[in-house]
């Protein structure tokens, strides 16, 4: 054959070959293979498990998300309650101190009537006295019109201190 | 002290260079055989066989049984010692090995998305075969011819009838993922590239013989034979290794993702007619 070629030589080789590399597939190729997709399995299981706890949390997140909203909402309406209640409190307070205020300043007006009238009533029953009195003087001295005017003046000036004397 | 350590430094590079000279402006050494009879058998292995069972092989059967013995024992060493320990978190071996296996798996998957586990498997050996196979003819094992004479063993792939088997062996790998994905549809794809097999024998024994006739006619000279194959050598096996089992390995891949991949089906007359009308 040119070129030296020979079919025994060539099935020599054939069959060396084929023998290293079934050898090799089976020793190397294989065995690495199998380890490398073991390998690449357990990350995507752990990338698997990963993403699982990261949508837990994500859930558990909103849940509490929630949550807190819903207890902001709840704090609010319960500080515009409390705050209703305490502008109504504090008007009915108000109300009812205005009421005493009204009714102390009625009490205490009617009780300066009260002593206005005794007041009158005495400065009467004492003027009346003093008239009845300065009547009996008048009947037991004779007309003189410098003792009618001191006569006059004093009573005036009784009045005046009887007046002064009251509270 | 120092003084004496150098004197006793400098007469041995004297020394070393009076036998360098010697050797070098002596005739004899590597010139037996004429530079034509070295190239012809580098090339064709008509002289030197090696016997084996019996049988008068070339050299590089012999090489190519050492380097499938060679790398089973390694593989084997590695099953039982080291993929049993490897961890989630690789080491540095654990993360070589699994480099080396991922890459040929995803030449595969990018190649051939759609049928790529055996394609994954022939081209880890056929690669890690042209690889180690040819950085072999580095350590220049030696080995017993029929004459009686010693010879380097060369690298498998360097003998036409290794290269031919690699060849076609491919190619039948592409044609049967052919057959399996896409029946006859796929054999018929196989077969119109008819002169695959040959090209891809051809390339691989061209360039592997190359970097070898290259490194026969360094050696071949004893003047050429210090220093320099260091350069050469190293430097040529070591980028044929590379370079052949990129090339071999990527070029069965393509052609195996292209005959692979899922044919199409034809859409109906009607429905043809019915879309240029509704065009219209």
């Amino acid at each position: 054959m040119p070129l030296n070629i020979d079919f025994q030589q060539i099935f020599l080789h054939l069959f060396n070959f084929i023998i290293l590399a079934l050898g090799l597939y089976l020793l190397l190729y294989r065995p690495v293979v199998a380890f490398m997709d073991k390998r690449q399995a357990h990350y995507e299981e752990l990338d698997r498990q990963a993403a699982e706890k990261d949508a837990a949390a994500q859930q558990k997140l909103d849940a509490y998300d929630a949550r807190l909203k819903a207890a902001d909402e709840e704090i609010q309406r319960r500080n515009a309650d409390a705050n209703r209640q305490l502008e109504a409190k504090r008007q009915e307070r108000l109300q009812r101190a205005q009421e005493q205020a009204d009714k102390l300043v009625e009490e205490a007006r009617k009780a300066a009537e009260r002593e206005r009238a005794a007041m009158l009533e005495g400065a009467k029953k004492d003027i009346a006295e003093m008239v009845v009195s300065a009547a009996g003087k008048l009947a037991d001295k004779e007309i003189d019109p410098a003792a009618d005017r001191a006569l006059y003046d004093r009573f005036l000036e009784e009045a005046q201190a009887a007046q002064e004397d009251r509270p | 002290m120092k003084g004496k350590k150098r004197a006793v430094g400098v007469a041995a590079l004297l020394l070393a260079a009076c036998l360098a000279l010697i050797f070098l402006t002596g005739g004899g050494g590597g010139q037996e055989e004429s530079i034509q009879a070295v190239m012809r058998d580098a090339v064709l292995h008509e002289e030197n066989h090696v016997a084996l069972l019996g049988m008068e092989v070339n050299p590089s059967v012999a090489s190519g049984l050492t380097v499938t013995g060679l790398l089973l024992l390694v593989a084997a060493l590695i099953r039982i010692f080291a993929i049993p320990r490897f961890r989630y978190v690789p080491g540095r071996f654990q993360l070589v090995v699994e480099e080396l296996v991922s890459f040929f798996r995803n030449l595969a998957k990018s190649n051939s998305p759609h049928r790529n586990g055996f394609l994954g498997a022939y081209i880890f050996g056929a690669g890690v075969y042209i690889f180690f196979g040819t950085l072999f003819e580095l350590f220049g094992v030696q080995a017993m011819t029929t004459h009686g004479t010693s010879i380097a063993l060369p690298a498998p792939l360097s003998d036409i009838n290794a290269a031919i088997a690699m060849g076609f062996l491919s190619y039948f790998v592409i044609l049967s993922g052919g057959l399996t994905s896409n029946g006859l549809r796929g054999v018929g794809k196989t077969l119109k590239d008819f002169s695959l097999p040959i090209s891809m024998s051809f390339r691989l024994f061209g360039a592997l013989l190359s970097g070898l006739l290259v490194t026969e006619l360094v050696y071949y000279s004893l003047a050429l034979s210090f220093v320099l194959p260091v350069i050469v050598a190293v430097l040529f096996t070591l980028l044929h290794a590379l370079i052949q089992t990129y090339v071999l390995t990527m070029l069965t891949s393509v052609f195996y993702g292209e005959v692979t991949e899922p044919h199409a089906p034809k859409p109906p007359k009607n429905a043809n007619k019915a879309a240029h009308a509704a065009a219209k």
